[in-house]
């Protein structure tokens, strides 16, 4: 009982690091390639799940959800990146930041005016839905094993275009030495633009896959977009491997501190003062884990390598 | 020079229409923004509704509604207070959403001597002792939303509750409401962080617990992600009750996974009452979505206040007169029969509700019966005020 427990709620964590990769392996390389601070990262995923939403309800198939949502993804992504950020590249982490957050502001008014305050919801396809068994005691919801099966495939993907492709290539030059790209002659505006809607669709994807899960609502992706800033930290600026460690590493601490913290607690003290005591450590557990990964290793796991 | 005359002019124009008909101005400081500005767009439409339906007028007097979005930030709600006080010499408010934005923006209007109708929440900070002669709770005491909740569970037969809720000030209020009514045992607390989206933890950790009934304080989308995830996981036939957190419209995000809910609340879109029904089909009719206990609470207040305004004839100076006229909540309420206690926060009967599909094939809260008569918290009897 206690050990398919633990393998649960580590799997828990493993999807959690799945959806959480998906968010930053375009984060991490607009911020490594570009030098570019990019908090309306999250703004593209909410974008992502509700034209997901919007699409499979009116269309009745998650398949055109997720694949408008990509689109409308990409398009959006490859917009931004023309007529905003390609003006802020040379300016300041500040003005970046405060640029960005004005884009999440114009986002949530947007999305708020077209699709309305009431959140969304989208079933899971009937043959994706229910859970899988595995042995007596053991069960686990198919959707969220989909999810992580997504995760892998992306970063097998991501992993082979970066480390054997001509593009891929391009983009680890530019991210260690952008001035010596430009000089051989690179077009490095179209490659920029191309790296941004890579990134933008990766984040429309999570957020069109975690439509079924969660609820499609205004804002959902601020939250994400913190976490994601976190994995990057620790898994190195600009390095997709490492971004998947720390997505991972993230995920599960972040699960395990969660209920474990809590549990340990209530075999000292009564349910209430356990409780609150252990959610005040396990929000900051996530954060304690970028300490101690700094403390060792402070330009994060992986820093400068894809 | 030309300054000053353009300063009069603007004064004049000011001034003209107000001797013609002064409008008693009403502050709406509420939520419209994040993701529970739904909650306040649903209090502000159902007091609409009510001024439209008196032609721009509640109670014969004509009125005018200001309304601004305090964006769930309790500073940003305080800053909104003392401008209406000043600058717009607002004398009367309501709509707050959120306990703590009304903790921030009551004391500036009660030390400007204007009126307070709570529409949604009622902090205990206001009732009992500390209650004050200008604050009102028309909708609830937060005590009743969650005790409710507890009555509910106890009427449904459950033994073993999990309970769960957003980590903050008013998440740990309710759960201690909800354990001081209800009579099982409850096995664990789990508290997540505000706005938290993936449960997954927690549903394992309810899964391993394999309580008969949950508690759940998440509003707005914190629940819709959490009962469809469980519902996922395949934890179904657990009764979850949810006291006033999951409302109409949330009930139709959800769905199917809405199925298991046990709602507690003062009111319900098919209660029978001449009012309430007709409140129903004019909501359906003007927004053309489902009406909310919100929404039911703006339009309550609104002709609430009416009817306190057309017993002293608009005239909010006469502090005292409007004071009695809104104690004696004379006017047919949504909610069937309503009173205030002691310490002026509202009494009515609380009822339970369970899922079901609606001819318009939408899921809906259906009325199961009255759970509790009269409703009064146990802080009342220690108000003063006469």
């Amino acid at each position: 009982m206690m050990w398919t427990y633990i393998a649960e709620q580590c799997l828990n964590g493993v999807q959690l690091g799945a959806t959480l990769f998906l968010m930053t392996a375009g984060l991490t390389l607009t911020f490594g390639v570009m030098g570019l601070v990019n908090l309306a990262h999250g703004s593209i995923y909410m974008v992502g799940a509700f034209v997901c939403a919007y699409i499979t309800l009116r269309s009745g198939s998650l398949a055109a959800g997720i694949a408008s949502a990509l689109a409308s993804a990409a398009i959006i992504g490859a917009l931004l990146e023309t007529g905003v950020f390609r003006r802020l590249y040379a300016r300041s982490h500040l003005d970046q930041v405060l640029a960005t957050f004005a884009l999440i502001l114009i986002f949530n008014g947007l999305t708020k005016l077209y699709f309305g305050r009431q959140p969304y919801q989208i079933d899971v396809p009937e043959f994706l839905s229910g859970a899988v068994h595995i042995g007596e005691s053991f069960s686990y919801p198919l959707y969220r094993l989909v999810i992580v099966l997504i995760g892998l495939i992306v970063a097998a993907s991501l992993y082979y275009i970066i480390a054997r492709t001509r593009v891929g290539m391009l983009i680890r030059a530019g991210s260690t030495n952008r001035d010596m790209v430009r000089a051989l002659g690179v077009d490095l505006p179209l490659l920029f633009t191309l790296v941004f809607a890579l990134g933008a669709v990766l984040a429309g994807l999570a957020g069109a896959i975690i439509g079924p899960v969660q609820a499609v609502e205004v804002g959902m992706g601020d939250q994400m977009v913190i976490l994601a800033f976190v994995v990057i930290i620790i898994g190195g600026v600009g390095s997709v491997r490492g971004a998947m460690i720390a997505s991972l590493m993230v995920g599960i601490t972040d699960t395990v501190g969660r209920t474990v913290i809590p549990q340990m607690l209530k075999s000292v003290t009564d349910i209430t003062t356990a409780s609150a005591l252990g959610a005040a450590i396990s929000s900051t557990s996530v954060y304690l884990l970028m300490i101690v990964v700094l403390l060792f290793r402070p330009t994060g796991i992986l820093s400068g390598r894809i | 020079m030309n300054r000053i005359t353009l300063g009069l002019l603007a004064l004049i124009a000011a001034g003209a229409p107000a001797l013609a008909q002064t409008p008693v101005k009403i502050g709406m400081i509420t939520t419209l923004s994040t993701p529970g500005g739904y909650l306040g767009e649903d209090m502000r439409d159902g007091f609409m509704l009510a001024i439209k339906e008196g032609g721009g007028k509640l109670g014969g007097i004509p009125v005018e509604l200001v309304v601004a979005d305090d964006g769930l930030n309790p500073t940003t709600g305080k800053t909104i207070a003392e401008r209406m006080l000043q600058q717009d010499k607002i004398r009367l408010f309501t709509g707050s959403i959120f306990t703590a934005v009304t903790l921030a923006i009551i004391p500036d209007i009660l030390r400007a001597n204007a009126f307070f109708i709570n529409n949604n929440n009622g902090p205990k900070e206001y009732d009992g002792a500390n209650c004050k002669p200008n604050y009102f709770a028309s909708a609830w005491q937060n005590d009743a939303s969650a005790g409710s909740a507890g009555v509910a569970a106890n009427v449904s037969g459950a033994k073993r509750v999990v309970t769960i809720a957003a980590n903050y000030y008013t998440g740990l209020e309710f759960v201690g409401s909800f354990k001081k009514n209800f009579k099982g045992q409850v096995v664990d607390e789990i508290l997540v962080k505000l706005n938290q989206t993936d449960y997954a933890a927690e549903v394992s950790q309810i899964k391993a617990l394999k309580p008969d009934g949950i508690y759940s304080f998440l509003p707005g989308g914190m629940g819709i992600s959490f009962l469809r995830q469980l519902r996922q996981a395949g934890v179904t036939g657990v009764k979850i009750f949810p006291g006033t957190t999951i409302d109409g419209r949330l009930m139709q995000a959800l769905g199917e996974a809405g199925k298991d809910v046990i709602g507690s609340s003062n009111w319900v879109e098919d209660l029978d009452n001449p009012a309430n029904k007709k409140f129903v089909a004019a909501y359906r009719a003007e927004y053309k979505r489902v009406p909310t206990v919100y929404a039911a609470s703006g339009y309550d207040t609104a002709r609430l206040i009416g009817s306190a305004l057309k017993k002293v004839n608009g005239n909010l100076d006469d502090a005292e007169g409007f004071r009695k006229a809104i104690l004696a909540a004379d006017f047919d309420s949504v909610r069937g029969k309503i009173s205030f206690g002691k310490s002026q926060t509202v009494i009515q009967d609380w009822y339970m509700t369970h899922y079901a599909v609606n001819d318009a094939k939408e899921p809906v809260q259906k009325l199961s019966k009255k759970i509790i008569e009269n409703y009064t918290t146990d802080l009342a009897e220690q108000c003063t005020l006469k």
